[in-house]
């Protein structure tokens, strides 16, 4: 499993828990799998195969647009955070 | 430095790599603070106590009731002032050896370029993304190093933006979310501490960078959960197709995507509740 942290405005898929466990191959497909679950995800995510401009996807604290985007692959304990912009202040 | 300052300063002066030197650096230093908010309270507040010789706070918002659960620089009898006056004339009380201006004006796309040149640095507290980028852009085009903060309900963000050299925020976010995607404070809510926390540590970075000394955040994001009290980085980079920062600057206004709540208690200058 790999461990997907949330941040806050992406909560509501994760019953308000910073993080949830998923499982999958590449990064897309952690994501499908979490939209199985909680559905709604992946739109909130993706746009036309791709990373929403807005949203940032970091594969053990590397930006994952440097790497493979949603198709950088992920092995058995690791980290994946996704962060939308936030601007309050 | 004259005799006062020494004693003011003297618990930064002892510090390892502190000296007058870097306090002489800090003194010439002409520092723009982006917002009397949230994040502009601390922010403005620790570059004052830091002995910061010139500080220009922007702001167009009057203050509300709702902003003192954290705007510790107002009071209730201020609630309706400027914010930006309010703050210049409590921040000169605090440290009256250095010079504090309130600049009671709305920051857009149009006019950032304009207003936010000529600055050793800008510390970035507003609370608008269509702010935000317009600060951003600016920072990049005018060369002027950027601290950069966020917070919402109980998460913070950081980053320091060193024009030609790190990522901007728009490397990491070229675009910002649709209206009523990413709720605001008003809307989410904020903790006092959360921005207390950020504001804070851009501060620190704005301070060792005006001192001549390194920083932590250069190409990386700090993320706060105060939730879990989880401090991590993630590393950025620069976007050679960055329209703010990359090969050719292309202006891109981002329309306010704020959303301002039926019967809420703003002013409806800005944005508001920052």
């Amino acid at each position: 499993m790999v461990t997907v942290r949330l941040a806050t405005p992406l909560r509501k898929f994760s019953d308000g828990k910073p993080e949830i466990q998923a499982s999958g191959k590449t990064i897309r497909e952690i994501i499908e799998n979490i939209d199985k679950a909680k559905p709604g995800f992946k739109e909130r995510i993706i746009e036309n195969g791709e990373i929403k401009q807005f949203i940032n996807i970091f594969h053990n604290n590397e930006d994952v647009r440097f790497k493979k985007g949603l198709d950088t692959e992920v092995a058995e304990d690791d980290v994946i955070s996704i962060l939308p912009a936030v601007s309050g202040g | 430095m004259n005799l006062n300052e020494i004693k003011r300063y003297s618990r930064q002066l002892i510090l390892p790599d502190f000296g007058t030197k870097e306090q002489s650096r800090l003194k010439k230093a002409k520092v723009a603070v982006t917002g009397a908010g949230g994040l502009g309270c601390p922010v403005s507040t620790y570059l004052t106590l830091a002995g910061v010789g010139e500080i220009h706070i922007f702001d167009f918002d009057r203050i509300e009731m709702s902003n003192l659960n954290r705007q510790f620089l107002y009071t209730p009898e201020d609630v309706g002032k400027p914010k930006a006056e309010m703050a210049a004339k409590r921040l000169s009380e605090i440290n009256p050896e250095i010079k504090i201006e309130g600049i009671n004006e709305k920051v857009t796309y149009d006019n950032a370029f304009e207003l936010l040149k000529g600055y050793d640095a800008i510390v970035d507290g507003t609370d608008n993304f269509a702010v935000r980028y317009a600060v951003n852009d600016a920072a990049v085009v005018n060369r002027v190093p950027l601290f950069h903060g966020a917070a919402l309900m109980y998460e913070g963000r950081a980053m320091s933006i060193i024009p030609g050299e790190t990522a901007c925020f728009r490397c990491v976010f070229p675009e910002p979310p649709p209206a009523g995607m990413i709720p605001t404070c008003r809307e989410a809510g904020i903790l006092g501490s959360v921005v207390g926390i950020v504001g804070a540590i851009q501060a620190s970075e704005a301070i060792r960078y005006l001192a001549g000394l390194e920083i932590g955040l250069k190409n990386q994001l700090l993320i706060i959960n105060v939730d879990e009290m989880r401090f991590e980085k993630v590393r950025v980079a620069k976007r050679d197709d960055c329209t703010a920062c990359g090969e050719h600057f292309i202006p891109k206004p981002v329309e306010d995507v704020c959303t301002v709540l039926p019967g809420s208690e703003a002013s409806g200058v800005t944005e508001g509740d920052e």
